[in-house]
């Protein structure tokens, strides 16, 4: 009987243990069931902690910066830097992208896992700001990536920044879906 | 407050221990043909332009002998009829600061580099590639610094559109 047992190489092994187990995660009526009683704890949990990508241009990354200093307090809502684009949720562009940063930050928009998201904060990352008819500048960032919040304001208030976020969390509230199947 | 510009030429200094003077009268006495226009602007800023064929040896010959151990500014300047240089290069020791300007045609903007003689001067003449299309000889890398790699234009010259 434990001939019966077929024998594994460890590669075959994984490859067969990923697609037993998507099969039973994401594509039957076990993993919908498992998303149904987790998705709003996991959606509540992902927009109560936001992280954003710890990249400043120029000045309004003074604004971000100030928003996570004491008076403003963005962390009370969750709100941490952080210094990899792969452990952040929302890359937070605060300035004008030039024509030479451009592969660059595509990039890193990139090297984001799923579920993610984009700010564009201050004129600059909205328009091209006062930069807009530069020989050097992207006149706005939905020219290279889809865009979710746009935070105007030159440079944008902490507050301003705040409230993007928090608008942030009402569109991850309504587009709730489960981690597992996608839905 | 000013100083009014003293033109060095006319009136020579009864000191000659004067440091400024004794830069000016070195430079001039090396390339006796090529130096022109020499003034104090204020205090210890002078002015001095220079063929651009002397250039180098002149630069060279202020790093050396005269102490002038820093390449402060390159810019490029455009005219109706031709490229300026200036060269800002000061002086720790003598705390001066000289300012050195040569004229090139309007159709060959075309300088030595002076990287070898400061290390500092290698980004600065590749900004000024960059934006005005100045060519530097003999540098070790003049390529694009602010602007992507296969830009075609140069920004900031009179006939460039935006």
């Amino acid at each position: 009987m434990l001939g019966q047992i077929a024998m594994f190489s460890s590669k075959d092994f994984l490859k067969w243990s990923d697609e037993v187990l998507e099969g039973i995660l994401r594509k039957s009526p076990i993993g919908a069931g498992i998303d149904a009683v987790t998705k709003d704890f996991f959606n509540w949990a992902t927009r109560n902690s936001v992280f954003f990508l710890h990249f400043g241009v120029m000045c309004c990354a003074l604004e971000m910066a100030v928003a996570s200093a004491p008076r403003f307090d963005a962390q009370r809502f969750g709100i941490i830097p952080r210094s990899t684009p792969r452990q952040v949720d929302v890359l937070l562009v605060n300035g004008p992208c030039s024509k030479k940063m451009k592969p660059a930050l595509r990039r890193l928009y990139d090297q984001m896992p799923e579920p993610k998201w984009v700010i564009a904060m201050g004129e600059c990352a909205i328009s091209g700001g006062p930069f807009w008819g530069s020989y050097s500048v992207v006149p706005g960032l939905n020219q290279i990536m889809p865009v979710d919040i746009y935070i105007p304001g030159c440079p944008a208030r902490p507050e301003a920044l705040i409230d993007g976020f928090i608008k942030l969390q009402k569109i991850i509230k309504e587009g709730k879906k489960g981690l597992l199947t996608g839905r | 407050m000013a100083e009014a510009e003293r033109d060095i030429e006319v009136a020579p200094s009864r000191v000659d221990g004067d440091l400024e003077e004794m830069v000016l009268r070195a430079l001039k006495d090396r390339f006796p043909g090529s130096v022109s226009d020499m003034k104090a602007l204020k205090p210890r800023i002078l002015r001095a332009r220079i063929e651009r064929a002397q250039l180098f040896d002149a630069c060279k010959m202020l790093r050396d002998s005269q102490n002038f151990e820093h390449i402060t500014m390159i810019s490029a300047v455009e005219y109706d009829n031709r490229f300026e240089l200036v060269y800002h290069i000061s002086s720790y020791k003598s705390r001066l600061m000289l300012e050195l300007i040569t004229t090139t045609p309007k159709d060959d903007p075309r300088v030595d580099s002076v990287t070898s003689i400061w290390g500092g001067a290698n980004w600065q003449e590749r900004e000024a590639y960059d934006l005005m299309g100045i060519l530097f000889s003999n540098h070790p890398k003049l390529e694009r610094i602010l602007l992507p790699k296969d830009t075609m234009y140069h920004p900031l010259r009179k006939d460039f559109r935006g």
